[in-house]
């Protein structure tokens, strides 16, 4: 390409010999890979044949690694330990312990909440986190913006809530209006009674997202957000889950550093606010789902 | 009373949570990253604070979560080793944070950034949960707050093959968290307890009788590719290119530097603190390791070489460097677990770079991502450019930089092995293979082309995008300087490691 | 063989059903049936792990008052693990939909192959 020896080119190229249209930095250039000079319907070609046996091959090698991997856990799990023994290596003095000296450490007769709740409470504090990343997730993809919300879009939405608006469901809001109440009493009951039946915070707070979304059914998701402002809505959600860590954090503190503090007070306040994280999920689901916002 | 250092821990896990959950209030996005920001800045001191008094004092000490003591409540374990890496994601984090700003608040939405910074503290919290855990199903939990957070961070640049790229990222990592729980459930019906000490002594008893022997090895050989499949070992890696390609700058540095480690770091507390070494080697679990990590060394570097875009390139070369931290592992001695602990550290402060810099010489590029419209680039920002050599010249393996220092390392642990040729050549095909690919990168950059193509490339550059970015060249500066340090005081950071895996 | 699959049919029919969600969720090109397949998947996990906590003949992990016997009630830790792994998996399903139906708003489609087609499309 060029007359020049090769040393000399280099040398030239380490001088800082790169004008515009300078031939050794269109030599360097020139034989730089060919992924930067190929032409670009080529590798739009190649690309496509790529993709096709791509999709060609991988059901075959997935499929192929699936069923192996079935087999596998197949031929596994009819050797671990039977079903339904006493004897068998989970039942071991850790559960003996939670089932024997729940009442009296940590005041919930229920096991199972009193396992969740205080002997692995840090497992259900990262559960209630994940809930909270789940609605914010949600909230980045479905809350509308311009990114995701066209014009057609918007009158579209507009449309359906006129003609939601024109005819009201009397049935519906009657029986809502009947049932509305029950359904958040017995969320609270079952609540303020997960120590000691079974229930707690998740099924009670999931409950009364239920009554929410029923709510915003029958009488229009305009109305439950004038009682459930999107501020009121974020604030509760960041207390519910604030409330938690710090009343765990606490916990933690205390308890690992041997310090005496009372803590009866602690798994009510954990309760109510797993319920209150656990409501507004699903609730916070529903309306980004619904209508893309609060 | 237990002395205050042990509480930094749970402190700093506990202070990425609450700066989490208070960023999504915060309606400004401005504010939420300076929060994110100071949130990343204290847990990094928190944790050195740490790293300083356990390795003055040469322990590791188990803190319960609670007033519950084990096995009976939730514990977390902290040594040297846990505190060396803390200390070095919360820094990453920060200076990932901060050399994307701008990018970030020109790829998310304003009314959006609030969230994002959700996910960056949240995902942090995750991290470090995943350092420190001590209890099988605590790992879990966190696994799970890690995938979703990595998941959202991919996706908020929202167009749409960022939104194809997540949910082929989020069904992979998904089965892979499904495979470890599922592992998990088998290894709880024949171990029977759920944190590790306890859990390791059942397994050793297990093996020593060679009672339920199959179910042992499949809950393992599960464990493992679950997490393997989230870290992108090498059959599994085909989701990583598209997520860490197309994601914003901020995101790919985080999500290759931090994330995909996390899950790593995981399997080495599994392999040394749970089952132990001797039983990962007898029962081959360590030569899949091996053999995934030497394929995804080579066909990692061979897809890079192929790629034009420059991100996709640094990410699939990402796959590459896992293959070596996986082979690391794979040799199955602790000169070799410690050799790949040094590679997750080299390859945490080079590959953020790396990612800052492309980000930033497309940026002054007018948002061009191939290299064939980047080049020159390096002299619209002197400081990426810098940076982008450094980070190359570190991954291929030139002395003084971390990049050759790890690679001595694993050489050297791979002697005792009795796969020598095998490791050795495939380090040397890599080196060769790695510097194939960045070499040209970094002439790409550094050559001026002709007037007629830079104007035809920066036609629509707007002024603001040219400015000087100041917190970019800080984040990059800082980058380079952890990328010498690393290179030439390796020393005292090998003890630190050498003597975090005797105190697992 | 017979009796080792009776002894443990429950972690069996988990198993199965394990299989049915990971095929659909690798084979199956539409979106939305990815995603029931990875909620079989989850399911099948939580039902190995809840059979692993029963034993025969126990009540409840409830605890009576006079009754504080370990040998009356099942094991309360496999129960507590679905009740979070549940949670998790409700989360991790809400965030796979939405992000199916911002595809689905975006590109029209939620059968794979012609969703990358259509990708692919755009970008050139």
């Amino acid at each position: 390409m060029s007359e020049r020896g090769g040393w000399k080119r280099f040398a030239d190229w380490v001088n800082g010999e790169t004008e515009a249209g300078d031939p050794t930095t269109q030599y360097v250039m020139d034989r730089r890979p060919a992924r930067i000079q190929e032409a670009h319907e080529l590798h739009e070609a190649r690309e496509r044949l790529r993709l096709k046996k791509f999709l060609g091959l991988y059901p075959l090698a997935a499929g192929l690694l699936c069923v192996v991997l079935i087999f596998i856990l197949l031929s596994t799990v009819i050797y671990i330990p039977p079903f339904g023994q006493p004897g068998n290596p989970t039942n071991n003095e850790v559960s003996q312990h939670y089932l024997e000296k729940t009442v009296e450490e940590t005041g919930a007769s229920n096991a199972v909440t009193g396992m969740i709740l205080c002997y692995r409470g840090f497992d259900t504090l990262g559960e209630s986190c994940v809930l909270f990343l789940a609605v914010s997730s949600v909230m980045i993809l479905l809350q509308r913006d311009r990114n995701n919300t066209g014009e057609r879009a918007q009158l579209r939405m507009k449309r359906e809530d006129a003609a939601e608006r024109g005819h009201e469901d009397n049935i519906l809001q009657k029986s809502a209006k009947l049932l509305i109440p029950f359904v958040f009493l017995f969320a609270a009951y079952v609540l303020m009674n997960g120590e000691s039946s079974p229930g707690g915070g998740f099924s009670g707070g999931a409950i009364l997202s239920g009554g929410l979304i029923l709510y915003s059914v029958a009488f229009g998701p305009e109305r439950l957000s004038r009682l459930l402002t999107r501020s009121l809505y974020s604030g509760v959600r960041v207390v519910g889950l604030m409330a938690y860590a710090l009343t765990y954090g606490v916990y933690i503190f205390a308890g690992a550093n041997g310090l005496s503090i009372d803590m009866e007070w602690m798994m009510t306040v954990i309760e109510l606010a797993v319920g209150l994280v656990v409501a507004c999920a699903i609730y916070g689901f529903y309306a980004m789902f619904q209508r893309g916002k609060i | 009373m237990r002395p205050f250092y042990e509480n930094l821990p749970f402190l700093s896990m506990f202070a990425a949570i609450f700066c989490g959950v208070l960023s999504s209030v915060i309606r400004d996005g401005r504010r939420a990253y300076v929060l994110a920001l100071a949130m990343a800045a204290v847990t990094a001191a928190m944790s050195a604070v740490l790293l300083y008094y356990v390795c003055t004092r040469d322990v590791s000490f188990v803190y319960s979560m609670g007033r519950f003591a084990a096995p009976y409540g939730n514990a977390i374990k902290a040594g040297p080793l846990q505190a060396l890496l803390a200390t070095v994601f919360s820094i990453v984090m920060g200076l990932s944070l901060l050399g994307g700003g701008r990018g970030l608040s020109h790829d998310i939405l304003p009314e959006k950034q609030g969230l994002y910074f959700v996910m960056a503290d949240l995902m942090l919290a995750g991290i470090l949960a995943l350092i420190y855990t001590n209890d099988m199903f605590t790992a879990y939990v966190f696994i799970e707050i890690t995938t979703i957070a990595a998941c959202a961070m991919v996706m908020a640049k929202d167009t749409g093959p960022n939104l194809i790229a997540t949910i082929r990222y989020l069904f992979m990592s998904l089965l892979g968290s499904g495979l470890f729980l599922i592992g998990l459930a088998l290894l709880d019906s024949i171990g029977g307890y759920l944190l590790m000490e306890p859990l390791a002594r059942a397994v050793e008893i297990l093996a020593e009788l060679g009672r339920y022997h199959r179910p042992l090895i499949v809950s393992i050989g599960l464990m493992v590719v679950g997490l393997g499949i989230k870290s992108a070992m090498f059959p599994f890696h085909l989701w990583l290119p598209d997520a860490h390609g197309g994601a914003t700058s901020s995101s790919s540095a985080i999500l290759s530097g931090i994330v995909l480690k996390g899950y790593v770091v995981l399997i080495i507390t599994l392999m040394t603190r749970v089952f132990g070494l001797e039983l990962m080697r007898e029962v081959g679990v360590t030569h899949i390791l091996l053999i995934a990590g030497m394929l995804g060394m080579i066909f990692g570097s061979l897809a890079a070489m192929r790629e034009y875009h420059v991100k996709r390139m640094l990410a699939n070369s990402s796959v590459a460097q896992i293959g070596y931290i996986f082979m690391g592992l794979g040799l199955g001695t602790e000169f070799g677990v410690a050799a790949a602990c040094f590679h997750i550290l080299v390859h945490a402060t080079c590959k953020p770079l790396l990612f800052l810099c492309a980000g930033r010489l497309s940026d002054v590029s007018g948002h061009h991502r191939s290299l064939k419209n980047l080049r020159g680039s390096a002299y619209r920002d002197f400081g990426a450019g810098v940076g982008f050599t450094v980070g190359a010249l570190s991954m291929i393996g030139i002395p003084l930089l971390g990049g050759f220092v790890s690679k001595l390392y694993l050489s050297e642990a791979a002697l005792e092995s009795p796969y020598v040729a095998a490791v050795l050549l495939t380090i040397a095909v890599s080196t060769v293979l790695n510097a194939l690919y960045y070499v040209p990168a970094t002439l790409a950059i550094w050559v001026r082309p002709p007037w007629e193509e830079i104007r035809e490339v920066m036609h629509d550059v707007k002024p603001e995008d040219t400015r000087f970015d100041r917190s970019f060249f800080t984040a990059s500066a800082l980058f380079i300087c952890l990328v010498f340090l690393l290179g030439i005081a390796y020393h005292p950071v090998m003890n630190v490691i050498y003597a975090g895996i005797r105190l697992m | 063989m017979p009796e080792l699959v009776a002894q443990n049919r429950y972690a069996v029919v988990a198993v199965i059903l394990f299989g049915i969600g990971l095929l659909n969720l690798m084979l199956q090109q539409n979106l939305v049936k990815k995603v029931i397949g990875l909620s079989i998947m989850d399911s099948a996990i939580f039902m190995l792990l809840a059979s692993l906590g029963y034993i025969e003949g126990h009540g409840a992990p409830i605890v009576e008052e006079g009754a504080v016997d370990a040998s009356l009630y099942i094991n309360p830790i496999p129960s507590g693990l679905v009740l979070t792994g549940i949670v998790v998996s409700v989360s991790v399903t809400a965030f796979s939909l939405a992000l199916v139906q911002r595809i689905y708003q975006r590109y029209g489609t939620v059968e794979l192959p012609e969703l990358l087609e259509r990708a692919k499309k755009e970008e050139d």
